[in-house]
C-alpha cells in the first residue's frame, strides 16, 4: 500500500524521523539530568554544576561529530535518534548561558566552547577515518 | 538534591517527555539553515529565555529548569555548525557565529531571570 502512495509515504518517513529524534532527545536530556545529579551526589552543587556542563558538552559534541560520519550512523533513522535527538539533547546551551550569568566566568565558558570544537572535530575525524577503513575492506 | 529527589518518577518522566519535544522542536528549528544556523540559534537563545526565566520563577529550583528548557538547547549542534562554517573556509562566519550565540544566549537568560 504504502509504495502506491508516495507523499503519503514521504511524510510517514518524517514522522518516523521524528518520533526517534524524541525518543533520542528524551535518553539523551535524561542521561545528562544522571550525570548532573549523580555528581552533584558526590561533589556538592558547585562544582558538579561546572564539571557536568563540561562534560556533556564536550562529549556530546565529539559524539555528534562521530555520528555525522561513521558509516554505522550513516542512515537517516540512526542519524535521527542518536544524532539531533540523543547528542542533542544531551548537550545543553541554556545552561551555559545561565551559568555565565549566574556563577560563571566568561573564561571558562570559552574553554568549553575552544574544547567542544575541536572534540567535535576529533569525532568527524574518527568517523570518515572509519568509514575509508570499511571502503578499503 | 537527594537521591529520592533524583528518582522521583514525575521528574523522570518529564525529563524524558520535555526533552524529546525539545529535540523535535528544535530539529523543526534547525531546517532554517543559511549564511549561519539560524534555526540552532533561535533555538538557543530562545531556550536560554526559558532556563533564565524558570530560574527565577521556581526560586532556582534547578529541577525544574530542567524539566523545562531540556532538549530544546543544544550544544552539539552549536559545534557542528561551527566546524562545516571552518570547513567551508569561512572562519570568520564561525568565530562570528560563536560569539553572537554566546552573547545572545546569555543576554537572553539575564532577561529571562529579570522577567521571571
Amino acid at each position: 500500500m504504502s509504495e502506491l502512495n508516495n507523499s503519503s509515504r514521504g511524510s510517514s518517513l518524517i514522522a518516523n524521523e521524528l518520533f526517534l529524534v524524541f525518543l533520542g532527545g528524551g535518553i539523551g536530556s535524561l542521561l545528562r539530568y544522571g550525570v548532573g545529579s549523580g555528581l552533584e551526589v558526590f561533589l556538592g552543587s558547585t562544582t558538579a554544576g561546572v564539571l557536568s556542563l563540561f562534560f556533556v558538552n564536550v562529549a556530546g559534541a565529539f559524539f555528534l561529530g562521530i555520528v555525522s560520519f561513521h558509516p554505522f550512523f550513516a542512515s537517516e533513522n540512526r542519524k535521527s535518534f542518536w544524532g539531533s535527538g540523543f547528542a542533542g539533547g544531551f548537550t545543553t546551551m541554556s545552561a551555559v548561558a545561565l551559568f555565565v550569568y549566574q556563577q560563571g566566568s566568561v573564561a571558562i565558558t570559552s574553554v568549553m566552547f575552544a574544547l567542544g570544537f575541536f572534540a567535535f572535530a576529533a569525532g568527524v575525524a574518527l568517523g570518515k577515518k572509519k568509514a575509508g577503513l570499511n571502503e578499503l575492506g | 538534591m537527594s537521591l529520592a529527589e533524583i528518582f522521583n518518577p514525575m521528574i523522570i518522566l518529564g525529563i524524558f517527555v520535555a526533552g524529546g519535544l525539545g529535540s523535535v522542536l528544535r530539529v523543526l528549528l534547525s531546517k532554517f539553515n543559511g549564511f549561519w544556523p539560524w534555526g540552532i540559534l533561535l533555538a538557543n537563545v530562545v531556550a536560554s529565555f526559558f532556563a533564565g526565566w524558570a530560574a527565577t520563577y521556581f526560586k532556582a529550583d534547578v529541577t525544574w529548569v530542567a524539566i523545562l528548557v531540556v532538549g530544546l538547547s543544544t550544544f552539539s549542534s552549536w559545534a557542528a555548525g561551527a566546524v562545516q562554517l571552518v570547513a567551508r573556509d569561512r572562519p570568520l562566519a564561525a568565530a562570528l557565529y560563536t560569539v553572537v550565540t554566546l552573547i545572545l544566549s546569555s543576554t537572553a537568560a539575564w532577561v529571562g531571570l529579570l522577567l521571571g
